[in-house]
């Protein structure tokens, strides 16, 4: 590499529009050529079942995603939870694109470090401007972390091809018997109760007033458990990556 | 985890989001009013600063303010992602160049005695003392205020924050300082709010990491 990293980083402190690549300059077109790359980008909506696909793909800037997310932050779950699900393919094509070194299991780890991350940091999306190109720069600033994790935990690995593996992988049609092992593990280090109410919110389905009503606290008190436990995943999610 | 599970969680989590710019201005009110407090409780204000601030010394207060609310202006932008940061770093950069060369053709209409004069004030070292310890608590709270933005480069939104608490607390402490001499007040007003901001962009490192 002819550039020092640090005069790099030297040079796009004191010359931040230098960091404008395309993808900044104009979101639009670089998710137009994410989805060109990859197939229609309908594919990664489908990877997630049934509720994501049925969310639809994001609206090509006619300004729905900027109100959903206007709502979303005025407190509207329902808004919030169909603005997730047609921002998960546009993200996962962002973190395919920006991460494409990256396994399908670490590029989904950056995927769910940078929703907790849009979800934690969404008061810094200011409201009269577009949402993809703010939520491409966080996309963008993970896949780098989870590059230099990978690079410091000397993880450029040696290329084998997948035939040689055939006997070995795992049926693809099967339970992953880690995913368990992954949310037990998660779940492991924040407060049990926290934990519980997780649980029941994220497996079990439940609702703020009925976990409440489970575990005799007040609905308020659930959601400010929910949003603490969620702060605490975010940093577990973090130092998982690095 | 699986992600529809984290949807699940993170739309459940929904709820009223004060805006980054509302949290950083209460954060910015609170430490300039201790900013303030210390700077009456410990120094208090100058004699006659109405006069003073009707003549060109009133200069003194003005160009830190201004310096202040660029590197403001700055500091907001860059705990935006994708925010426009370019008009902002401009801002500051004009000023920044105007404070340079104000202090040329000063030092060049004082000559070298002035220059002698100005940087050999034996109150130097007090006064950015002073303006550092006036900033420190502006300082704070626009970091604690930052660290609800989502700050790309921790270092940099530091820095800009230590410029602008650094500034403001230039801003204030020259209603205290009786030191009029423009060849003192650069250098050292200057100063001060550099170090600030090197202290700024060491503490946003490690504080301010997305």
């Amino acid at each position: 590499m002819f550039l020092n990293p640090t005069f790099g980083r030297a040079v796009h402190w004191l010359w931040p529009w230098w960091r404008l690549g395309p993808a900044q300059a104009d979101p639009t077109r670089a998710l137009a050529s994410v989805y060109d790359e990859d197939d229609g980008g309908a594919s990664p909506a489908a990877e997630d079942g049934p509720d994501l696909a049925e969310a639809g793909t994001p609206s090509g800037g006619d300004g729905a995603l900027e109100a959903l997310m206007r709502a979303a932050n005025r407190g509207d779950e329902g808004a919030y939870a169909i603005l997730l699900a047609r921002l998960i393919p546009v993200l996962r094509a962002m973190v395919q694109r920006h991460a494409p070194g990256l396994g399908p299991e670490a590029r989904e780890d950056v995927v769910q470090v940078t929703l907790l991350t849009l979800h934690l940091k969404r008061q810094s999306w200011r409201e009269d401007l577009p949402l993809l190109p703010w939520m491409n720069a966080i996309a963008r600033h993970k896949a780098i972390d989870a590059h230099r994790a990978r690079i410091a935990r000397g993880g450029a690995r040696r290329h084998v091809p997948i035939d040689d593996l055939a006997d070995q992988l795992a049926d693809p049609e099967a339970e992953d018997p880690a995913r368990r092992h992954d949310i037990d593990k998660v779940l492991g280090a924040i407060d049990p109760r926290a934990a519980e109410i997780v649980r029941g919110v994220g497996i079990l389905g439940e609702s703020a007033a009925e976990i409440g009503a489970r575990l005799n606290m007040s609905e308020g008190a659930v959601r400010v458990a929910l949003h603490r436990a969620l702060r605490a995943l975010d940093v577990q999610r973090k130092r998982m990556i690095e | 985890m699986r992600t529809e599970i984290l949807i699940r969680l993170l739309a459940t989590d929904a709820r009223l989001r004060i805006n980054l710019g509302a949290r950083f201005g209460l954060a910015l009110v609170v430490g300039v009013g201790c900013a303030a407090g210390l700077l009456l409780a410990r120094y208090g204000l100058r004699p006659g600063l109405g006069q003073v601030l009707m003549t060109p010394t009133a200069a003194k207060t003005a160009v830190p303010l201004l310096t202040a609310c660029a590197a403001l202006w700055a500091v907001l932008m860059s705990a935006r992602p994708a925010a426009p940061l370019l008009p902002a770093t401009r801002a500051l950069g004009a000023v920044v160049a105007l404070i340079a060369g104000a202090f040329v053709v000063l030092g060049i209409a004082g000559g070298a005695e002035g220059l002698r004069r100005g940087l050999g004030n034996p109150m130097m070292m007090m006064c950015i003392s002073a303006v550092m310890l006036i900033s420190a608590p502006i300082l704070v709270a626009l970091i604690g205020g930052l660290r609800s933005g989502a700050n790309l480069g921790p270092a940099r939104s530091g820095a800009l924050a230590g410029l602008a608490a650094g500034a403001a607390g230039a801003a204030l402490y020259s209603l205290a300082c009786d030191q009029d001499d423009p060849l003192f007040v650069v250098p050292t007003y200057s100063g001060a709010v550099l170090m600030l901001a090197l202290v700024g962009a060491f503490a946003g490192q490690f504080t301010l990491r997305l």
